[in-house]
């Protein structure tokens, strides 16, 4: 599994071909795309970026008795410019345990003749993993004018692993009409959920079942702080159980959590065998006498970075770990591959680390009553921390409370980013499927606070006699900040350095950079980034920022017409502690500040003693959504970071009299 | 012969270290050597080799080995090692090697294939080479030399099919260790010492300055010179075809030609004339929309073939002018490929003057007559005339001609809460084709939106107004009216110091120190000039101005004057900026003088509570 599958999302891309299709003539339309032709509607008016409407999308899965499905998926759409490309329309998603029996198009211009497509269809990658078996068949349709209907038909023939579905009820345009129909055999029960949006009651004839949606929202063009439109279309999951005795030969069976726990439970059997290969690794890793939490850092950090990310996602290789031993003598693998190392890691050393199945990218995929193995595409490790353990500050929005005194530490060992103890963004507040034999159970990933990322600045300004300013400034990233902060680093050092020396050159112009430092992961988990400038004695007062730059953490974006909520991918807060000394007599000493909002506040405080003057300010932002009615309220809270982070001293020049 | 490297680490690869200051940093590509053999008939052999030292986890992903492949290849050898610090070596076997299909239609598939080497890590070094067997590929073949990594020995051997005419010419390879040699069957590059791609703000593109070499087959033999010649010829022939629909004649009819004047009066007139025209018939879209208006091989633009022709007319002489895009390549005579050039123009002299007395216009851009493209000017093109073709020299404009004034009127509101700002500019010559392209769009939307952010619209700010409007000539006229938030002003604030500067004022490059690989690159010279009103706020005085700033160097000016007015304060600031390429050697002057310009921006307007205020 990856995280990346978003990219099936991706057929927009393909906007650009412009591939023809060949060998056509006329001909029928199938009976379904006679219904929709007869009641297609006159075209409207095209929005400046709509292309096409899709009046039916429909997926039709009939259960064989086999565990086998035979799945047919239909679409019409219609044309609202002249020369749009089918491409990004109607795509076929399938791997290697499909076989596509037939995929056919057909072409109905307005006051023409249908032209059925005889041409040959396309097959895509869109998927970045390494190597994949995951494609996208496409079947075009020729040059449309405004007003064309396009009428495209798979048939195919899977395989599943388990008996569960879902189904994104999404398409790259607005869709009139969305249907989802299961046909399962006599006595077989449909069970299903809509975990992100409500409840859609289906239509039930027999054995079929049939749920529809109408007017579905199209792509919208991504906005800075949104979110993409995928992540709000309606989800459906669905777990066929067969009646008891029965059992399917081809697929298996999971009626709830635990029993899908159990097949991916089967799937690593015996693959996080200690072997004296891992023996031995485990046994090369440093020790930390009595600090099981030291333990546990060491052997995720080699995994963590000693293990080369690198998915290869073909068939069962796409839910199966490799065997531990195989992970370590290649030194590479994907989240399940490193995983299953981890575990075996941990085990041999006494400490207790389980699978975690999860979504990394999409929200809401996972409900608490139906089991789906497709709500998942990524795994991380929970390690039962032993009682003893105490864990440092802002480890606790990876820890989940369990039974009793347990308590679970959830680690990413693919996020090369994120320090061990801390949880990346993009998992937080997630539900996940802890596989641990006997405890398995669905666990819901803390929603992370406003202290889990969090972005600490100490700022010391030294004022000579001669009216030099020295400036030591520290900045220390935690959480989400601190991972973005690693990452440019790691990309290339210099060019961090070069960047961060223009910002304090861009902060004071005249200044001297003496030293710019970095430590990339201290042991709390921080991105520590020190520097000392000096800024030359001036004969002008000087205006001295009290919090520098400490807004550059808070992402803003502009609000004008504004059609999308403003989505922060994490709750933040923003410290700065500022000491000035040599402050002459007579500096006026701001007053403190104190705004707060609906999920938001931000203070400032200040004092005094002799020639030294503190400031500090922070922000605390844990409302991570504003939806267009609230913009008021966000400009509300930014207006007052700026102000705060905007307080800056008079200073006079050295010989300016009185 | 390519074949696989030492199965041991050598002491020299174990000396290797990181040096981050000069570009080595996460990894060093060894070796990097490639045979290709097209003499077998209608097949191709190509036989290559990696050999590659790792520093840090940044550098894995070397050993994710990606083999791209046609339908028809077929590979027919490999091997792929990983040598461990320790002196193990582990393997990759062929049959690990998995086929990643990336599209298929019907047999006709992008594939690769793609194999892992186990075990990397930090201080070990990769080992891998392939053979493939395909069909001839008949197309200019670039390859670069010079890499993202640094690379110490690099060999490349073409050997071309033997009844093709071929060549091989090198690329941006002064100063660096490559040679290549060519013989009647082959050509040979060997390069030692490849510095990384050194990546800085302002530098010509990188297709310009990254060592490569060009591997082509040329469809008739002979020097560059001829091949040119030859071109040349073609442009030619087609400047001289009959546009259709009688364009020529309705031209000659429509331009007001004074048969005494002066031949340049006339030529300027039947310029404006074209110009107008083609304004009125796009409906003031004209001009290029984003850069390269001209495909050189085989076309030429109408307005330009019709200028040629009416100038012709007028008794001058007219022929076509190639250039490349300077935003991407300059012209290299040596690669005997027309592909290079972008745009066409058209060079108008007297009859029996010289090349030096040619004026170089460009009628399809809608600039005025005597001015190119910015992207073109600086550069050589190629003067294609009936008996061949001529170097020309395509001067950039004058920075007079490329001017932008600004107008600005600040003024807070009641509450001192919000800061409105009404302001707008005319730009012309290449500063309104600058800001026609930038706000350019199919799409009204992002038209819409990118008018928006040249007007300032940012979180703090709001755009009220946003108009835009391209005439004639490329004159471009923008109007915006902005209001930001402030906040309210208390009692207690006694001072407002408001940074003049803004989305009206363009932004002055801020280069880092150090030291300097590539020259820095401006797009042409030009004149910026802004006037701003601030007008003082309700209850306060302005602050007495600081004294005039003025800065002068050889790579401009600039003036800065603030004064009291009747209201508030008057603010004037003229920037020129003269240069087009400034050499890594003046590096530090130049950036000095830009950081005096951004220092004297930081100015701010001040203003003080009144007395009683």
């Amino acid at each position: 599994m990856t995280a990346r599958r978003a990219a099936w999302l991706a057929a927009g891309l393909l906007a650009g071909l412009t591939l023809h299709a060949t060998g056509a003539r006329a001909a029928k339309l199938p009976d379904w795309a006679v219904a929709v032709a007869e009641t297609a509607p006159e075209v409207e008016q095209p929005g400046p970026d709509d292309h096409w409407r899709i009046l039916l999308s429909q997926t039709s899965v009939a259960v064989r008795a086999d565990g086998t499905l035979s799945v047919e998926r239909i679409l019409a759409g219609q044309a609202l410019r002249h020369g749009v490309s089918s491409f990004t329309v109607g795509g076929f998603h399938f791997d290697d345990s499909t076989r596509i029996r037939s995929a056919r198009s057909w072409h109905l211009p307005p006051g023409g003749n249908v032209r059925r497509n005889r041409g040959r269809p396309i097959d895509f990658t869109f998927d970045d993993s390494f190597v994949t078996d995951q494609r996208t068949r496409i079947v075009p349709v020729g040059r449309t004018e405004r007003g064309s209907l396009v009428f495209i038909e798979f048939d195919a023939v899977e395989d599943p692993e388990t008996l569960t579905l879902v189904h994104s009820f999404y398409e790259a345009a607005p869709v009139d009409r969305a249907r989802y129909r299961i046909e399962v055999p006599p006595g077989w029960q449909v069970r299903h959920d809509w975990p992100r949006t409500r409840e859609v009651a289906p239509e039930v004839d027999g054995d079929r079942w049939v749920w529809e949606l109408e007017n579905l929202e199209g792509p919208s063009e991504p906005e800075p702080l949104g979110e993409a439109a995928f992540e709000g279309a309606p989800f459906l999951v669905v777990t066929v159980v067969p009646p008891a005795g029965t059992r399917p030969e081809k697929a298996t069976v999971a009626p709830d959590w635990p029993a899908l726990a159990d097949w991916f439970s089967r799937l690593m059997e015996g693959r996080d065998a200690l072997t004296p290969e891992i023996e031995a690794a485990a046994a090369a890793l440093p020790r930390f006498e009595a600090d099981p939490l030291g333990e546990i850092r060491a052997a995720a950090l080699y995994v963590r970075d000693g293990i080369r990310y690198v998915a290869r996602e073909i068939g069962i290789g796409s839910w199966q770990p490799r065997p531990a031993s195989q992970v370590i003598h290649e030194k590479l693998g994907d989240c399940k591959d490193k995983g299953i190392l981890l575990r075996a890691l941990l085990r041999a050393r006494g400490l207790d680390a389980h699978p975690i199945l999860i979504d990394a990218v999409r929200e809401g995929t996972v409900s608490f009553e139906v089991p789906a193995q497709h709500s998942f595409t990524h795994v991380v490790v929970g390690v039962f921390l032993p009682p003893e353990v105490e864990l440092p500050p802002g480890f606790e929005a990876a820890t989940l409370d369990m039974d009793g005194p347990e308590r679970l530490l959830v680690i990413d060992t693919t996020d090369e980013l994120t320090s061990i103890g801390w949880l990346p963004a993009n998992l937080a507040g997630k539900r996940g499927l802890l596989v641990a034999g006997e405890s398995s159970r669905l666990i819901e990933i803390p929603d992370g606070d406003a202290a889990a990322h969090r972005v600490e600045r100490d700022v010391l300004y030294t004022m000579s006699a001669g009216g030099e300013v020295q400036v030591q400034r520290s900045i220390s990233r935690f959480g989400e900040p601190a991972g973005e902060a690693r990452a440019r680093w790691r990309t290339s050092a210099g060019d961090y350095r070069r960047d961060a020396e223009r910002g304090l050159r861009s902060r004071w112009p005249d200044a001297v950079i003496d030293s710019l430092d970095v430590e990339q992961e201290t042991r709390s988990g921080a991105f520590m980034e020190t520097a000392h400038c000096r800024r030359p004695g001036s004969t002008t007062d000087l205006l001295l920022s009290l919090f520098p730059d400490v807004l550059d953490d808070l992402d803003r974006v502009p609000l004008g017409d504004r059609e999308q909520a403003v989505v922060y991918p994490h709750a933040l807060t923003l410290r700065c502690s500022t000491t000035v000394r040599g402050v002459p007599d007579g500096t006026a000493l701001p007053m403190a500040h104190e705004e707060t909002g609906d999920g938001w506040r931000v203070t400032t405080r200040f004092s005094r003693e002799g020639g030294e003057l503190s400031a500090a300010f922070e922000l605390r932002l844990v409302r991570r959504r504003f939806e267009p009615a609230a913009f008021e309220q966000l400009r509300a809270f930014w207006n007052a970071a700026r102000q705060a982070a905007s307080v800056a001293v008079r200073l006079d020049p050295p010989d300016a009299g009185p | 012969v390519v074949e696989p490297g030492p199965t041991s680490i050598s002491d020299a690869e174990r000396a290797l270290e990181p040096d981050p200051d000069s570009g080595v940093e996460h990894g060093v590509i060894l070796l990097a050597e490639t045979r290709l053999n097209d003499s077998y008939g209608t097949n191709s052999e190509l036989q290559t080799h990696l050999r590659a030292k790792i520093f840090s986890n940044e550098a894995r992903n070397l050993a994710n080995v990606v083999i791209p492949l046609r339908s028809s290849d077929k590979i027919t050898g490999w091997w792929g090692r990983t040598l461990l610090p320790d002196g193990r070596v582990l393997e990759l076997d062929e049959t690990r090697l998995v086929e990643q299909q990336l599209a298929r239609v019907g047999p006709w598939k992008v594939r690769e294939l793609r194999g892992a080497l186990p075990g990397v890590v930090p201080g070990c070094v990769i080992d891998y080479g392939y053979t493939i067997k395909s069909e001839v590929a008949r197309g200019t073949r670039r390859v670069d030399l010079q890499r993202d990594w640094p690379v110490r020995e690099f060999h490349y051997h073409w050997k071309p099919a033997d009844y093709l005419t071929f060549d091989g010419h090198l690329y941006a390879a002064e100063g660096r260790e490559v040679e290549i040699e060519r013989d009647h069957s082959s050509v040979r590059v060997v390069g030692r010492r490849l510095p990384p791609l050194v990546r800085e703000p302002m530098m010509p593109p990188v297709h310009e300055v990254r060592t490569a070499v060009y591997f082509y087959y040329v469809r008739e033999s002979g020097s560059p010179k001829s091949y040119w010649r030859r071109h040349a010829r073609r442009m030619d022939e087609l400047s001289r075809t009959a546009l259709a629909g009688g364009a020529l004649d309705r031209a000659l009819a429509g331009i007001e030609i004074a048969p005494d004047a002066p031949l340049e009066r006339n030529l300027r007139v039947a310029y404006d004339w074209i110009v107008e025209d083609r304004y009125a018939t796009m409906g003031g879209r004209t001009g290029p929309s984003s850069g390269s208006s001209v495909v050189a091989v085989g076309s030429l633009e109408r307005p330009d073939q019709l200028f040629i022709q009416v100038a012709r007319r007028l008794g001058a002489e007219a022929h076509v002018v190639l250039a490349a895009d300077r935003r991407e390549r300059s012209w290299d005579e040596g690669l005997k490929s027309a592909s290079q050039f972008d745009v066409g123009l058209v060079a108008v002299r007297p009859q029996g003057t010289g090349d030096e007395q040619a004026i170089v216009v460009d009628p399809s851009s809608g600039l005025p007559f005597g001015e190119i493209p910015w992207w073109v000017g600086g550069t050589q093109g190629m003067l294609a005339h009936g008996k061949g073709a001529r170097k020309i020299p395509l001067p950039p404009s004058e920075a007079t001609s490329n001017r932008t004034t600004t107008i600005v009127d600040l003024r807070f509101s009641a509450d001192g809460s919000r800061l409105e700002a009404e302001w707008s500019n005319t730009a012309r010559g290449q500063a309104g084709l600058e800001q026609a392209v930038a706000l350019a769009s199919r799409r009204e939307r992002l038209r819409e939106e990118k008018l928006e952010a040249v007007c300032g619209l940012g979180p703090d700010t709001d755009v009220t107004r946003s108009e835009h409007r391209l005439l004639p000539f490329m004159v471009s006229e923008l109007a915006c009216h902005i209001e930001r938030l402030l906040g309210p002003l208390g009692e207690s604030t006694g001072r407002i110091s408001i940074a003049w500067t803004g989305p009206w004022v363009r932004p002055v490059p801020d280069l880092p120190p150090g030291a300097r690989v590539h020259p820095v690159v401006f797009d042409f010279p030009r004149i910026d000039e802004v006037r701003l009103a601030a007008a003082t706020p309700p209850g306060f005085e302005p602050v007495e101005p600081p004294v005039p700033t003025e800065l002068d160097s050889p790579y401009g000016r600039y003036r800065l004057a603030i004064a009291r007015a009747a209201d508030g304060l008057k603010l004037e600031r003229t920037l020129t900026l003269l240069p087009l390429e400034v050499p890594p050697e003046e590096y530090d002057a130049l950036r000095a003088f830009l950081q005096q310009i951004r220092r004297a921006d930081d100015t701010v307007l001040e203003f003080v509570r009144a007395r009683g205020g």
